[in-house]
């Protein structure tokens, strides 16, 4: 699945949030969106998930304009991607294990309770998830809530899959097998799009880093190339997003510069 | 010297009171340039609105068409249907009891003063069953399960779950407004037969209270006041009302932007549009009805 994305901008109520954004992720792809926050990385997800409707600009999917497909097409190309809300969006109403069925059996009714249970339990076990899964999510910790969240959106076997700060929240053991579950998406052939200041996820992971500030594109390049970016401005946002991480050993504190620059040194 | 001040003293009032003059005229028409505006762009948000309305009344109806083709959300029908048909049930009953008893006690009492006692079954059937039957129902449905969809779907927006929806390929309207479209239709005609039922035989209860009456002559009666166009007119009434409620409800329950406190705002809008649009439908039901009989 290649998402393409030509002038995109956003502007509602007068306030525009995000202005001509061009880039392309291939197929197969990692990308971390970086930014400061409220720089519009959590819109730009949602834009390219077809979630909320660019006000200018164009989205293409595998060469097809969003903006010309009628919604049903939208919700078959939603069909093939997976979303991980910050805020998790899980449905309130309904227990954990009917929050991950619900879109397995809307879209195949066919599969048996079985096979869904399965599925579910695979998912489960990777991530070492320990709650109940018959409480609703209200029960649950802002952690859980952001797991049982990835869990869904990969429920339906996604190529695509975007995620908003999943590692948000996440205790230590639940964030090692988060990487690792990544790290099997990535070499599965899965394209992620990742909006983190997970400094982990960024050296382990990355591909290619979106860096916004503004509501603007300051940079999209490779992870080797913005090492070595003059660019000031993306060296101080970069600088400024990964000193909220705690890694300390990690390939990504490169671009920091020197040693001597480094936040945690 | 001092002739030359004074004509110069003049005309600088003249300018200053043509200028003050120009200000005015210029600022009044901007006033009115300034309202023409904001009429013109009410009138026009107005009718975007009212298209917009529309279009997502049709886009109900047509998944409402698909919905029954494959049946994929009946959880939330059935709960819907339990919610507003059989939940409501001892309100109504109360409410068309009552209204049953009253209509033939002051029936009672008046009409064989007229020397038409016999009218009294048309009046029961006129009241419950064509008019108050139907709109009551509405009334109460409007209050109870249209602000309980608004609430809930506003509440939904709030917390991103309709995104959620939306991204997992789920159409919100065709998951979450369908069936509560359905469910209230169906249950608004299913409360409206119960309303008549205990209406009609509340008021045999009364009646029994205060005059001897043999119920095989009060139902024979009454089944000769009963046309098959009544029947039809008072589930028309409930259908409209039914699909009124839950249209207006979900649609406000959608507008909710992104804050809590929109969601109240919301739920009292459609409750009151509601209500509006029930007792306009109705009475053009009724005035169609005495046109075709």
């Amino acid at each position: 699945m290649i998402i393409e994305l030509q002038n995109l901008s956003f502007t509602s109520g007068g306030e525009t949030f995000l202005q001509d954004i061009s880039c392309r992720i291939e197929e197969g792809s990692v990308v971390l969106v970086m930014g400061p926050g409220g720089s519009g990385k959590t819109l730009l997800l949602k834009l390219m998930a077809g979630i909320v409707p660019a006000t200018g600009g164009e989205i293409l999917v595998d060469g097809e304009p969003l903006s010309r497909m009628s919604d049903r097409q939208i919700l078959k190309t939603n069909l093939r991607q997976g979303f991980v809300f910050q805020d998790a969006a899980l449905w309130q109403n309904l227990s954990l294990r009917q929050n991950l069925s619900l879109p397995v059996q809307y879209h195949f009714p066919s599969r048996s309770v079985q096979e869904i249970n399965s599925s579910i339990d695979l998912l489960v076990r990777k991530l070492g998830f320990r709650a109940n899964l018959e409480l609703r999510p209200a029960h649950l910790s802002g952690g859980n809530r952001t797991t049982v969240s990835i869990m869904r959106a990969l429920m339906l076997d996604p190529e695509l899959c975007f995620m908003d700060e999943p590692s948000n929240g996440l205790d230590g053991a639940t964030h090692d097998n988060l990487l690792e579950l990544l790290k099997e998406l990535k070499s599965g052939g899965r394209t992620l799009v990742i909006a983190s200041h997970d400094g982990e996820i960024a050296s382990l992971l990355a591909d290619w880093i979106l860096v916004l500030d503004e509501g603007r594109l300051l940079a999209f390049d490779t992870v080797q190339n913005l090492k070595h970016t003059e660019d000031e401005r993306v060296r101080a946002i970069l600088r400024e997003v990964l000193d909220l991480s705690t890694t300390y050993d990690t390939d990504i504190l490169e671009i920091l510069g020197e040693s001597d620059e480094n936040p945690f040194a | 010297m001092a002739k030359i001040k004074r004509v110069r003293t003049h005309l600088d009032r003249f300018s200053l009171a043509c200028r003050d003059c120009i200000q005015y005229y210029v600022g009044q028409r901007a006033t009115a340039v300034n309202i023409a505006e904001r009429t013109g762009s009410r009138i026009f948000s107005s009718g975007e609105a009212f298209f917009y309305a529309m279009g997502y009344f049709y886009r109900i109806l047509r998944e409402s068409f698909f919905f029954l083709l494959h049946k994929k959300s009946r959880r939330v029908l059935t709960f819907q249907i339990l919610f507003t048909g059989v939940e409501a049930l001892p309100v109504i009953a109360v409410i068309s009891i009552g209204l049953g008893a009253i209509i033939i006690i002051q029936g009672v009492a008046l009409l064989p003063q007229f020397g038409q006692g016999e009218l009294v079954y048309p009046i029961l059937i006129t009241v419950i069953t064509r008019e108050l039957g139907p709109i009551l129902t509405a009334f109460i449905i409007a209050a109870r399960s249209g602000t309980a969809i608004s609430t809930e779907i506003g509440n939904m927006v709030v917390s991103h779950e309709i995104e959620a929806y939306v991204s997992n390929g789920i159409d919100p309207i065709s998951y979450l407004a369908v069936p509560r479209f359905l469910g209230v239709v169906f249950s608004m005609m299913l409360l409206n037969l119960y309303f008549n039922i205990f209406g009609l035989l509340g008021s045999f209860v009364v009646t029994t209270l205060i005059t001897t009456i043999d119920f095989r002559y009060y139902v024979f009666n009454l089944m000769n006041a009963l046309t098959a166009a009544d029947i039809l007119v008072s589930l028309a009434k409930s259908a409209v009302a039914g699909a009124i409620i839950s249209v207006v409800a979900t649609y406000y329950g959608f507008q909710v932007k992104v804050a809590s406190t929109e969601v109240p705002v919301m739920a009292i809008k459609s409750v009151g549009r509601g209500f509006i649009l029930i007792i306009l439908s109705n009475a053009f039901l009724t005035v169609m009805y005495y046109l075709w009989t």
